[in-house]
């Protein structure tokens, strides 16, 4: 391992990083003779933000709402299921081969059925974004919850705590180090679960954006709607982290 | 401190369930109310068991065991004991004074009219100015004592500590060896402590327990009374104290004690 970057420079190399990359893709790309309608120049991009930014947002809020829904709907129901689990030993033993065997099938294969049940609305598509986000948050929560130390088990048992205080006051804080760190990887699986929802069967939102500019070759659109949804990624993933600090701040 | 026994065990066997048979065997011992007794003996060989088995985490094999005369489930149920752990066990997202206080959050358990308060036990560890730190913000020495705190909150007649200073460096280490007198002159509280220190086993018992391993027993048990003054205290180079250890470091090697 190297040593750690100084002060300074450990925000600014980042960002200079990335501008390079797009300063390159701004006239390398070009003179590379590739053409604008495979991959257009950044400045083409926000040129389509600037132009049809009407259209953009239009197709913006459904994907936000899949996502943020599918995002709270998954990862609730995960939490609930792993507080159950370590609730009882014995549901867990039952249950959980069934979700191991379910998460093994792919989510594309899955999303048709669930568009079958829930039809062609946004709940199919929050579902699809919900059962991408559960299952890491179900294995990362049940370990949480285990994850307390034997002499904290026994401190609780010599203070004659319940199980449900055992739960509250130990397991539940204990396991928010591990929910945290699944929680932030959701951010982003929630937003691709709208968009692949939104692929299979919708007329709006970003994925809807993304299959009908490629068809038209209006790349120019769908590298716009490609950046909007790694911004909503993004934005979602800031959310938690700040929401993680506040809650975490006693890790200091 | 009348005559009662604080702990009496009898022809006792403990284990880990019946399969994987007794680590404590045919165990006899008795404390009496108000002694400091220190255990010391070979390691795995069920000093911390014994505790266990007296704050009710375990359930005898065999034989019997009376805790304050009554069952070690009766006695738990009342709050009558606290354990200190080696590694403080203090929860990380509670502040010093709300771990002080996990003890009322927890068991359906109210402070005792008239029982010290968190910030007055604070003050009693020494540390009244860190209750609003957490314990990461805190040192090795620092932490246990807070873990001593919370023990004490609830007034127990029996504490139980199982290494607790095991971890600290030796300076911290001497510092708390000398509070810890000097909270069980003031309350007279029964004092199981376990450690792997002849040093501390000598300076802070009364009495100590030798254990023997495999099974575990009880090997010897040493009266250091007769070496302290009326307030249980000796100087750490007095030569009687020296010569204390050396008895205790041949009762270690008789009972197969290595390293
Ligand atoms: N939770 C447990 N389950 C099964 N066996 C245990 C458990 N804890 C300790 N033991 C066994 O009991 C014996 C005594 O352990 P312990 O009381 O922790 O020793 P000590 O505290 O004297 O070092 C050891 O042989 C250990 O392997
Ligand atoms: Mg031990």
């Amino acid at each position: 391992m190297s040593e750690a970057i100084a002060r300074p420079w450990n925000s600014i190399l980042p960002v200079a990083g990335a501008l390079s990359v797009i300063v390159a893709w701004q006239f390398l790309l070009p003179l590379a003779g590739v053409p604008s309608y495979i991959v257009p120049t950044p400045t083409e991009i926000a040129g389509i933000f600037a132009k049809e930014s009407a259209l953009l947002w239009r197709n913006f809020w459904p994907t936000l709402q899949e996502a943020l829904l599918g995002f709270a709907l998954g990862n609730g129901v995960a939490v609930l299921l792993a507080i159950i689990f370590v609730w009882n030993r014995y549901v867990q033993a039952a249950y959980f081969p069934v979700i191991l065997f379910l998460n093994t099938i792919p989510i594309l294969a899955l999303a048709p059925i669930i568009i079958l049940i829930f039809g062609l609305g946004q709940m199919p598509k929050i579902v699809i974004a919900a059962v991408i986000c559960f299952f890491p948050t179900l294995v990362n929560m049940i370990r949480g919850l285990e994850s307390v130390s034997s002499s904290e088990k026994e401190l609780f048992r010599v203070l004659s705590a319940s199980k449900w205080e055992t739960l509250w006051r130990l397991r539940l804080p204990r396991s928010l180090p591990f929910l945290f760190s699944s929680l932030r990887i959701a951010t982003a699986t929630a937003v691709i679960g709208a968009v692949v929802g939104e692929w299979i069967g919708s007329d709006k939102g970003l994925g809807a954006m993304i299959i009908q500019a490629t068809f038209n070759y209006q790349s120019g659109r769908l590298y716009a709607a490609i950046t909007l949804c790694s911004m909503l990624a993004i934005a979602f993933f800031l959310v938690v982290v700040a929401v993680e600090r506040v809650v975490m701040r006693y890790e200091r | 401190m009348g005559a009662t026994l604080a702990i009496e065990a009898k022809a006792l066997d403990v284990g880990y369930g019946p399969a994987s048979g007794a680590v404590l065997q045919k165990f006899d011992l008795d404390v009496p109310s108000g002694e400091l007794l220190t255990v010391i003996g070979p390691s795995g060989c069920g000093k911390s068991t014994f505790l266990r088995a007296v704050a009710d985490l375990l359930q005898p094999l065999s034989g019997s065991l009376k805790v304050l005369g009554d069952s070690p489930h009766a006695a738990r149920s009342r709050r009558d004991i606290s354990f200190v752990f080696q590694d403080s066990t203090l929860l990380p997202w509670r502040t010093v004074l709300e771990n002080i206080t996990l003890p009322h959050d927890v068991g359906g358990f109210r402070q005792k009219p008239g029982a010290p308060t968190a910030q007055d036990l604070l003050a009693l560890m020494g540390i009244p100015a860190l209750g609003g730190r957490y314990p990461s913000q805190l040192s090795g020495g620092q932490r246990q004592r807070v873990a001593i705190a919370r023990a004490l909150i609830s007034q127990p007649r029996i504490l139980l500590m199982d290494e607790p200073f095991g971890a600290l460096d030796e300076i911290t280490r001497d510092r708390l060896n000398d509070e810890l007198l000097r909270l069980w002159r003031e309350t007279r509280t029964t004092i199981l402590f376990v450690t792997h220190s002849i040093m501390e086993a000598a300076y802070l018992g009364n009495r100590v327990l030798v254990l023997a391993a495999n099974p575990g027993r009880v090997h010897a048990i040493r009266d250091m009374r007769g070496i302290k003054d009326g307030r249980g205290e000796i100087a750490r180079e007095h030569p009687a104290l020296v010569s204390a250890m050396a008895e205790l470091r041949s009762d270690l090697a008789a009972c197969g004690a290595k390293g």
